[in-house]
């Protein structure tokens, strides 16, 4: 049976650690998701996720439970990972809300393709790996609210609590997220088709 | 300069979400049944966030978190401090409300007969569940039997609760 | 006056080998309420209203109370009380404090155990057990009514 995360935080407040560990333990998988999604790297990704953690416990008297836990939770999980990118010479963290046009993808490229081919299997092993690189190439914008909506399917009122932006911004950042990942996947499946054209005599896996 | 996206994609993507309500739902699903790029659009914006969540499970999947909870736990400040205290600092506070009235009726002054029946009786006075000031109550000590887990809470309403469950 | 003599002795013995209540043995009278709580949307029994807004923190939605006992027990003796489904609490009076306060131990057999202290009107709520029907977990406020 599961006590609600409130309760759990009630207590951690008062001194429980045991009630703290099962705080932990209910999210440490989905905060390191976030926090590799966003640093691409396995013990970075792991010390930020301890990092959020501690922060949270020393942070929980300002946590007055007007908002889900776990919005809070990877607000600083973000923030902390943006710190790490940041501390990073060759990336920028760009915020600023730029527009312009930019290139679609064809619509149905992904969809078609994935329920279509025969060796869809191998296919979606071939972009999952291909994901990781596109992902890597999004503004960090785009990749965090990509991360938290996926990682925990944020409801778009949590993106806008958790990102500290209007809703309508998370519809929009959805929307271009979306796009250039799609973009990006296009090229890849582009030279990925060809080579599964060649392997099509082979079996799946 | 004009962003490129209409109000028709953003909604595209909000109902791909699952972010409408039944009423735009409906009327959106209308609308794709006779727009055949519409829902392909849909079904790529869906398809990526499979994609998406499995990569980021499987990102999950390969960590061993065994003891990753104990290391955050190392990391916090001060040790515990044993039961006894911690229950005393958990109920030294007196605190200044008092939510309820314990209505001590007739049937409570004759309360050294035991009661036979193990239900409620419709004449005896209707007593207010967890009535008082959390300051009359103490746990001195608490085991958990078995392979059971127990945590002591105190509610924001003053109730103190002893919570068991059966250990993972 | 030996015969009187002899007869306060014996009236002295004889009240040394009467079981405690004869001597008047502190006795608690303790409230035990045995609520199902469930996070299926329902109906709250209106007698818990109060009680439900001390679970607000809690996912329960539906709170039903199944039943109440009124039990005395005199100092360093138990009852058992029968709570729902195979779920019983053993309550224990182990002794009055000199501020009248009574020091009770109470046990879910294979649960759990605990010793509290409840001065009047105190009461403390066991939560958990779940029902093997599935349809719910038991919290037991245990209330202190009167201990003297």
């Amino acid at each position: 049976m599961e006590i609600d995360d409130l309760a759990l935080v009630l207590r951690a407040k008062e001194g429980d650690q045991r009630a703290f560990k099962v705080l932990v333990e209910r999210y440490q998988r989905k905060v390191y998701a976030v926090a590799h999604g966003m640093v691409k790297d396995r013990e970075e990704a792991l010390d930020i996720a301890q990092e959020a953690f501690v922060k949270v416990h020393r942070n929980l008297d300002r946590f007055k439970g007007d908002s889900a836990f776990y919005t809070w939770l990877y607000r600083i999980t973000r923030n902390l990972a943006i710190d790490r990118i940041r501390a990073r010479r060759n990336e920028s963290v760009g915020f600023d809300e730029a527009v312009g046009s930019e290139e679609l993808p064809e619509p149905g490229f992904l969809s078609t393709r994935l329920d279509a081919n025969p060796q869809r299997t191998a296919l979606r092993r071939e972009l999952a790996a291909k994901l990781e690189e596109a992902l890597a190439q999004l503004p960090v914008k785009h990749r965090e609210i990509l991360l938290l909506r996926e990682v925990e399917g944020m409801s778009y009122e949590d993106l806008a609590a958790t990102l500290e932006i209007p809703k309508g911004t998370v519809m929009s950042r959805l929307y271009h997220a979306r796009n250039k990942m799609q973009k990006l996947l296009e090229g890849y499946l582009g030279e990925g088709e060809d080579r599964l054209a060649l392997a099509s005599g082979e079996e799946e896996g | 300069m004009m962003d490129v996206r209409s109000d028709r994609d953003l909604l595209l993507t909000a109902f791909a979400d699952g972010e409408l309500d039944e009423a735009e739902r409906a009327e959106v699903e209308a609308l794709l049944a006779a727009d055949a790029e519409g829902a392909l659009r849909v079904a790529d914006d869906r398809a990526l966030s499979s994609l998406l969540r499995a990569s980021l499970e499987e990102a999950a999947d390969v960590v061993d978190f065994t003891g990753f909870a104990d290391a955050v736990l190392a990391r916090l400040p001060a040790a515990r401090p044993p039961l006894g205290a911690r229950l005393r600092a958990l109920f030294g506070t007196v605190f200044g409300q008092r939510p309820f009235q314990f209505a001590l009726g007739a049937a409570a002054a004759a309360a050294i007969a035991v009661v036979a029946s193990p239900y409620l009786r419709s004449h005896e006075r209707p007593r207010m569940l967890l009535a008082g000031d959390p300051s009359l109550t103490q746990v001195l000590d608490l085991d958990a039997l078995g392979d059971h887990e127990t945590m002591l809470f105190k509610t924001s309403g003053g109730a103190t609760i002893i919570f068991v469950q059966e250990s993972p | 006056m030996k015969f009187v003599r002899t007869l306060a002795v014996a009236a002295v013995l004889a009240g040394a080998l009467v079981p405690g209540a004869a001597l008047g043995a502190p006795k608690a009278t303790v409230a035990v309420d045995v609520v199902l709580a469930s996070k299926e949307p329902g109906e709250t029994d209106p007698r818990l209203a109060k009680f439900r807004m001390q679970f607000a923190d809690f996912a329960y939605k539906s709170f039903k109370l199944l039943g109440s006992r009124l039990i005395t027990v005199e100092e360093k003796e138990s009852a058992r009380v029968d709570l729902a489904g195979e779920h019983k609490l053993d309550v224990t009076f182990t002794k009055l404090d000199a501020k009248g306060r009574a020091r009770l131990k109470l046990s879910v057999p294979g649960v759990l155990q605990t010793n509290v202290s409840l001065a009047r009107d105190g009461s403390v709520v066991v939560g958990g057990p779940a029902l093997k029907s599935g349809n719910g977990v038991l919290f037991v406020p245990v209330t202190l009514v009167e201990a003297r």
